[in-house]
C-alpha cells in the first residue's frame, strides 16, 4: 500500500466520518441521551450577588407607601381576655400600614440588542395537556405565569417561536447566536428595566424538558426557550428545544 | 503525519460536540425571617453569626440562601452583646432545597416566641394561587373569609391554614371564630398565579399593633411538558436541505477517495 493510498484512505475516512457526524448529529438531536450545545457558567461575583439582593428588594420586596393598603382597625373588635394597657399606649404621629404586600410586576417587553429582538411579552398559563399555552404569533414572546416573576428568586421562562406556520423566521430565530456575555433587557409593566447577561445554552429533546427547568439556583434568572432540531411533519413539532440561560445583574440604568 | 493530522482534526470535531447537562437544582435551603413582635428592635443570629441587624417589627426579609443543616437561631435586642443571653432562641433543621420561614411573634397570651414554618413550594396547578394564612398574633382564633365565605375556620395562634384557589384578587376579612361581624377588613388581597402568598397576622390586637404582612414565593407552577415554539416553515425550507446537501457532498468525496477514483493530490500542495 503506497503512501498516497493511505493518504486517500485517511482523507476519505475523515470525509465519511464528517458526513456521519453531520447526519448523526442532526438525527441524534432528538435522542434523549445526547444533549448538544455548550453550557458556559460564569463565575459568581460577590458584588453581583449584592447587587442582585439589592435588586430583589427593589423589584420584589420594595413597598413604597403609596402601594400599601392602609385600613383603619374597626372599632368592633373587643379584646376578649385583656383590656388594653394604657401604660404602653404611645401616641404615634405616623399610622403604620395594616396590610403590607409585595407588588408583583409582570414583564411587558424584551430586548436583545445583539440579535435584534425587540418584542412585546404576553403572559400565558399551561394548556390542559400540560404544554405551554402559546399562540402561533411569531412576533410575541410568551412569559409563563407559573415561572418566577422577573427579579424574584427562581427562573422566569420566556418562550418565542423559531419560525412561522405561514413561512419565515420568527422572533427567537436568532437565539442560537447568543454567546455568554450577551445582554438581555426585560421591561416590566411599571417601566423598570431589568438587565441580564447570557451564561450559556443547552439543547434538550422537546419531549423531555428537564424537571428543574424552573428551579435552578437561588438566584433570579431568565430562561429563553425556542425550538431546534428536526421538524416532525406528522406531529408538527421540532425534535428539540434550545434553552438560553441568563444571570440577573440588576436594574438597568434609565436611558 | 497526515494520519496524525486526520486524527487530530477528527478529535477536535468530536470535542466540539460536547455532552452537557442542565445546571442542577439548587441544593441550598431558603429561610425567610419575619418580625412580628411589636416594640422590639433586634439583631438575628444564626449559629452565632449575625445575619440581620436592627430588624424591626413588621419586616419580612428576602429569602436567605443557607447550606442545609441545623441552625441555632437567636434573637437579641439590637446592639446587644453577641455573648449575652438571647431574648428568643430556637433550632431549625433545613434540608437541601427546603423553603422555610421563621417568625418571631407573640403567642396568644402575648409572650414572645419563635415559630418555624416549612413553606409548601409544591407545584400549583395552572391558573391557581396558593393562599397560606399564619396566625402569629396575640389575638383570638379567627375565621378567614373571602368574598363573605369562610375559607379557613377557627384559625388559632400559632397555626397555619392553606388552600390552592383561583388566582385573582379577593376581598378578605377576619371575624372571631364562629361570629358574623368582621373585625378586620375587608381588604383586597391579590393572589398571583403560580405563587404562594403567605399572610402573617402579627402584633397584638389589644395593644393596637395588629396587622398583616405577606411573603410571596413565585415560580411554583409546574414545568411545561412541552413548549411548541415552531411553525415548521423554516425546517421545511432550508435547514435539513443544507445539511443533506453538505452530507451528500462529503459522502461523495469520501467514497471517491476510498474507491481509488484517480484523484491525484500532490503531497506538497497539502503540506
Amino acid at each position: 500500500m503506497t503512501a498516497s493510498t493511505r493518504r486517500r484512505k485517511a482523507l476519505g475516512t475523515t470525509a465519511l466520518l464528517l458526513a456521519m457526524m453531520l447526519i448523526g448529529g442532526w438525527l441524534n438531536a432528538s435522542s434523549h441521551a445526547l444533549l448538544l450545545g455548550p453550557v458556559g457558567v460564569s463565575p459568581r461575583v460577590p458584588e453581583a450577588d449584592a447587587l442582585r439582593t439589592e435588586a430583589w428588594r427593589l423589584v420584589g420586596q420594595a413597598i413604597p407607601s403609596e402601594e400599601v393598603a392602609v385600613l383603619p382597625l374597626p372599632e368592633t373588635w373587643i379584646p376578649p381576655r385583656h383590656s388594653p394597657s394604657p401604660a404602653v399606649e404611645e401616641p404615634s404621629p405616623v399610622r403604620e400600614p395594616l396590610l403590607v404586600i409585595p407588588r408583583l410586576v409582570e414583564p411587558v417587553r424584551i430586548r436583545i440588542p445583539s440579535i435584534g429582538v425587540d418584542a412585546p411579552i404576553q403572559a400565558v398559563d399551561l394548556a390542559p395537556d400540560g404544554s405551554l399555552a402559546i399562540s402561533d404569533d411569531g412576533d410575541t414572546v410568551f412569559w409563563y405565569r407559573g415561572s418566577a416573576y422577573p427579579g424574584w428568586p427562581g427562573r422566569a421562562l420566556l418562550a418565542g417561536h423559531l419560525d412561522r406556520v405561514e413561512g419565515g423566521w420568527a422572533v427567537f430565530a436568532g437565539l442560537h447566536r447568543l454567546q455568554p456575555g450577551s445582554v438581555v433587557l426585560l421591561e416590566l409593566a411599571d417601566g423598570r428595566v431589568l438587565h441580564y447577561t447570557v451564561t450559556g445554552q443547552a439543547r434538550v429533546a422537546s419531549t423531555d424538558l428537564p424537571a428543574e427547568l424552573l428551579t435552578g439556583e437561588n438566584s433570579s434568572e431568565l430562561v429563553l426557550i425556542t425550538c431546534a432540531g428536526w421538524w416532525d411533519p406528522q406531529r408538527r413539532v421540532y425534535s428539540d428545544n434550545l434553552l438560553v440561560f441568563t444571570r440577573f445583574d440588576g436594574l438597568a440604568p434609565l436611558s | 503525519m497526515r494520519q496524525l493530522i486526520t486524527v487530530v482534526i477528527t478529535l477536535a470535531l468530536l470535542a466540539a460536540v460536547p455532552f452537557t447537562v442542565l445546571a442542577a437544582g439548587h441544593e441550598k435551603a431558603q429561610l425567610t425571617v419575619v418580625h412580628g413582635v411589636p416594640d422590639l428592635v433586634v439583631d438575628v443570629y444564626a449559629n452565632d453569626a449575625k445575619v440581620l441587624s436592627n430588624f424591626t417589627f413588621g419586616t419580612v426579609t428576602d429569602p436567605l440562601a443557607l447550606d442545609p443543616g441545623t441552625y441555632k437561631l437567636a434573637i437579641r435586642p439590637a446592639g446587644a452583646d453577641p455573648a449575652s443571653a438571647p431574648v428568643l432562641s430556637a433550632e431549625a433543621t433545613l434540608a437541601a432545597g427546603q423553603n422555610a420561614s421563621v417568625v418571631a411573634h407573640l403567642d396568644a397570651d402575648g409572650q414572645p416566641r419563635l415559630s418555624i414554618f416549612v413553606n409548601d413550594t409544591s407545584p400549583v396547578a395552572s391558573g391557581k394561587g396558593r393562599l397560606i394564612v399564619r396566625h402569629t398574633a396575640q389575638a383570638p382564633a379567627v375565621d378567614v373569609r373571602a368574598g363573605g365565605a369562610v375559607v379557613f375556620a377557627n384559625l388559632a395562634n400559632p397555626n397555619e391554614a392553606k388552600a390552592d384557589v383561583d388566582a385573582k384578587t379577593y376581598s378578605v376579612d377576619l371575624a372571631p371564630a364562629g361570629q358574623a361581624q368582621a373585625v378586620f377588613g375587608p381588604v383586597d388581597l391579590p393572589l398571583a398565579a403560580g405563587a404562594a402568598t403567605i399572610v402573617y397576622a402579627i402584633g397584638s390586637i389589644e395593644k393596637g399593633s395588629f396587622r398583616l404582612v405577606t411573603q410571596v414565593i413565585t415560580g411554583l407552577g409546574a414545568p411545561p411538558s412541552h413548549v411548541g415554539t415552531g411553525g415548521g416553515s423554516a425546517a421545511n425550507a432550508t435547514l435539513p436541505l443544507t445539511v443533506a446537501v453538505l452530507a451528500a457532498l462529503l459522502v461523495l468525496a469520501g467514497s471517491a477517495a476510498l474507491v481509488r477514483v484517480p484523484v491525484r493530490i500532490e503531497r506538497r500542495n497539502l503540506r
